[in-house]
């Protein structure tokens, strides 16, 4: 988990420093944050294994920057972010290729660990399902 | 100066003399003899009337030659309990016996008792310088009345030196007197400055206009303290001063002097150390406020006169049993440190090393004097060691009472002014400055105030309205606040709550606001949250189902901070930053009808207000988030948002003077 990726994008800055915090306390270090949609599409060359995304931002609303991170890199981990009481949009956005969701209340720190434990279980039976190319050349 | 005055003089000087003539007829005698023995009269016989032993065995006055010259010991036969030690003497140009002597010491406390509560014994000894006088025998009389007159000058030159010396007194007095009274008078304008300034920092100023308000209010703040210091002084002094004795936790205290000292160490680079043995006892029994004090003088000391390095405080138990702890604090610089000769007058008010270093370094000089009557106060002992340019080393030591953790009041500057909200107030004070101040400082959380000029005034009020709690300034012209009480209590029957509001910080004058018939008090000039603290703590007391609640509650932050020490201050710095403006947007939205974006922006700053535990609104922000024009009017919808605007400005003022924030 420590070796991830990261990339968190809320435009209130308050609750982006504490998802900051959260990550850092279950060890992941490698973090960038960004407060609008548009810089984190700027910044996608950098290869994030994993988004969150604040589902309601003002700007460009989290269902458009998931779309265009999808569209740009479809192997991107995204997991979406609600406030408390919004699940249903979240969880629509399953349905356009968001990863999973999280409310933020009250244990968001486990649910983020639980998250991320999974998004590593699937990368692991990804990668044992999907052999390299070179296991496929010398089969 | 006349015969007969002399003669008086002679009678007080020598209180115990008997002077008899040949006949052994007494023709005189002391002012202390004529006391002690009513019976005695001028003319009476010396030698029917009185005992003489030492002269021979047989005690027969024969020869009244005999007796003199000799030390003899002399009792009046019709009261003899009291022996006389002395001599008789004989003037021979008046042909007349003279016995001079002092009381016997076993009779002491009779003679005290009967004619001496005004006449100092030991005084008495000037008598012996009298009796060689005499012994020179070739004295004449008008010598001998010479004699008496300078001595009776001498006697006036003293007593001019004693009314001198009492004049100084009256005036050192006096001088301490204007000190106390100007302080108090001092107090009611800074009441009013202070007030004036905490106003104008609310009124969103420029960084530059930031500054010199800050400055402002750190000048006054000085001011007040070194009034303060002068009223504690005076108070000490009168015996006034009476500490406290509550549970408190001593590594609080000292975390709490640092917090205030940080700022000070930190511009002039010094390092500030704590060494805090944790065997120190969790809580002692005490005044909390009173040691904080003396350390924060020292410590303050310590930091003013050390340009660079460190200072440190260190505690530690030196003794422990079962009830009592004794603590040892020491406080240690790396400053300019003390030659010997000050170090003995370091106690002495109004000293600083010398006058060209009080330039530099500011202050009354009452700071250590003060120090020092609080640790005596305690039973403490405190001592000094420096070494002029290494350093100074301060060590207190107190012995306290060991207490239950459990007992200490936690000092809860988070307080919850929606209980104030709808109350009426009463102001009576006839100052329009203090009126202004406080009414500025309750307006914030509407309430309804009436104003009156004096206690005449406040009880025409009071005949036709009821309040829910009586502010009373003390001294006002036409009727003070203590009168309008005592009529409010007794012939209004009126059981509303009133508290005092006096710049007089002695205990006798407050003492006397209880009595008859205030329920509490504050001092002016006073901190606003120690003010709204007490209306409220009365209001309280009115509604107990009111309770108290947190105005906030970092402890969620700091458990996620996990040892991150910039995440609580960063947090608080974004909410510092955030939540303010996102709370201006929803009152001006409201405003303009735009709805969505009420909605929205109260949306957004649920999260903060969540983590920053800021219960008292949580609901309301869930209402303005789902807000529904249809179904809520528009007057619901403005009383929330005042609310939340409310309490999101008491929470941005409490952690802007209270929490580490980042910069």
């Amino acid at each position: 988990m420590n070796d991830l990726k990261l990339f968190l994008v809320d435009d209130d800055a308050f609750y982006l420093n504490i998802l900051k915090q959260h990550l850092l306390n279950i060890g992941c270090d490698n973090i960038s944050t960004f407060e609008n949609g548009t810089d984190c599409l700027n910044q996608l060359q950098d290869k994030p294994d994993v988004i969150f995304l604040d589902y309601s931002m003002d700007t460009l609303s989290g269902v458009e920057v998931l779309n265009k991170i999808k569209r740009n890199n479809p192997n991107i981990f995204v997991v979406m972010i609600s406030a408390q009481g919004d699940i249903q949009p979240a969880v629509n956005s399953l349905k356009q290729g968001a990863f999973d969701y999280i409310e933020k209340g009250d244990d968001d720190q486990s649910k983020i660990k639980e998250v991320l434990q999974r998004i590593m279980d699937v990368r692991e039976l990804l990668d044992s399902s999907k052999p390299s190319i070179f296991k496929r050349l010398f089969k | 100066m006349t015969e007969k005055s002399i003669d008086h003089t002679f009678k007080l000087l020598l209180p115990f003399h008997l002077m008899f003539n040949e006949d052994c007829k007494i023709v005189s005698f002391g002012i202390s003899m004529e006391k002690l023995f009513p019976s005695l009269q001028i003319g009476d016989d010396f030698c029917i009337n009185f005992n003489v032993d030492g002269v021979n065995s047989n005690d027969e006055i024969v020869n009244l030659k005999e007796l003199v010259n000799k030390q003899i010991v002399l009792s009046y036969k019709s009261y003899d309990h009291i022996h006389f030690a002395g001599i008789i003497e004989y003037i021979e140009q008046e042909n007349k016996y003279i016995f001079i002597g002092n009381p016997h010491l076993n009779a002491r406390d009779i003679v005290i008792e009967k004619t001496l509560k005004e006449i100092d014994l030991d005084k008495l000894n000037s008598i012996k310088g009298l009796l060689d006088v005499f012994r020179k025998k070739q004295i004449t009389n008008l010598e001998f009345k010479e004699l008496l007159v300078k001595v009776s000058q001498h006697k006036k030159l003293n007593k001019e030196l004693e009314i001198a010396l009492k004049e100084t007194q009256k005036a050192s007095d006096s001088k301490e007197a204007f000190l106390t009274n100007m302080s108090h008078e001092i107090r009611t304008p800074l009441n009013g400055i202070i007030g004036m300034i905490r106003k104008l920092r609310k009124e969103n100023p420029t960084i530059t206009q930031q500054n010199y308000i800050d400055n402002a209010l750190r000048a006054c703040k000085h001011l007040l303290s070194l009034i303060n210091n002068i009223l504690d002084f005076s108070k000490i002094k009168a015996g006034e001063l009476i500490l406290e004795k509550i549970d408190f936790n001593l590594e609080d205290e000292i975390d709490d002097v640092k917090k205030i000292l940080i700022s000070q160490a930190s511009d002039k680079e010094l390092n500030f150390e704590i060494d805090f043995e944790p065997t120190v006892a969790k809580a002692l029994i005490g005044d909390p406020a009173r040691i904080r004090q003396i350390l924060i003088n020292i410590t303050g000391n310590a930091i003013k006169f050390t340009e660079k390095g460190f200072v440190k405080i260190a505690c530690k138990p030196i003794s422990t049993n079962s009830e009592n702890q004794t603590v040892e604090i020491k406080i240690t610089d790396s400053g300019i440190g003390m030659s010997e000769n000050y170090l003995e007058k370091i106690f002495t008010k109004f000293q600083q090393e010398d006058t060209s270093s009080s330039r530099r370094h500011q202050g009354s000089g009452l700071g250590m004097t003060i120090t020092k009557e609080l640790v005596d106060l305690m039973e403490g002992t405190i001592t000094i060691t420096s070494e002029k340019g290494l350093g100074t080393e301060v060590t207190l030591i107190l012995n306290l009472p060991i207490g239950n953790p459990d007992n200490i009041e936690i000092l809860d500057t988070n307080i919850n002014t929606s209980i104030l909200e709808g109350k009426s107030i009463l102001i009576v004070e006839d100052n329009e400055m203090n009126r202004y101040v406080a009414i500025n400082t309750l307006e914030p959380y509407h309430v309804k105030i009436t104003e009156a000029q004096n206690g005449e005034k406040a009880l025409e009020i009071l005949k036709n309205q009821s309040f829910d709690i009586i502010l009373m300034d003390l001294q006002m012209p036409i009727m003070g606040g203590e009168r309008a009480t005592e009529i409010i209590r007794n012939e209004l029957n009126i059981g509303t709550p009133i508290i005092a509001l006096t710049a007089n910080a002695f205990i006798k004058e407050l003492e006397k606001c209880i009595a008859v018939g205030m329920n509490n008090y504050i001092i002016k000039p006073f901190e606003e949250i120690h003010f709204l603290k007490i209306i409220i703590k009365e209001l309280t007391k009115l509604n107990p189902q009111e309770s108290i609640v947190q105005l906030y509650d970092l402890n969620r932050l700091k458990e996620m901070a996990n040892g991150n020490e910039n995440f609580v201050p960063d947090m608080l710095k974004l909410f510092l930053n955030l939540v303010p403006k996102s709370i201006d947007l929803i009152n001006d939205s409201s405003k303009n009808n735009d709805l969505e974006t009420v909605r929205r922006t109260a949306h957004k700053i649920k999260p903060s207000i969540n983590n920053l535990g800021i219960n008292s609104i949580k609901e309301d922000i869930l209402l303005l988030e789902k807000w529904d024009e249809l179904n809520q009017s528009k007057d619901e919808l403005e009383t929330t948002i005042k609310k939340v605007n409310n309490v999101i400005h008491q929470v941005v003022d409490s952690i802007s003077t209270k929490e580490k924030i980042s910069q």
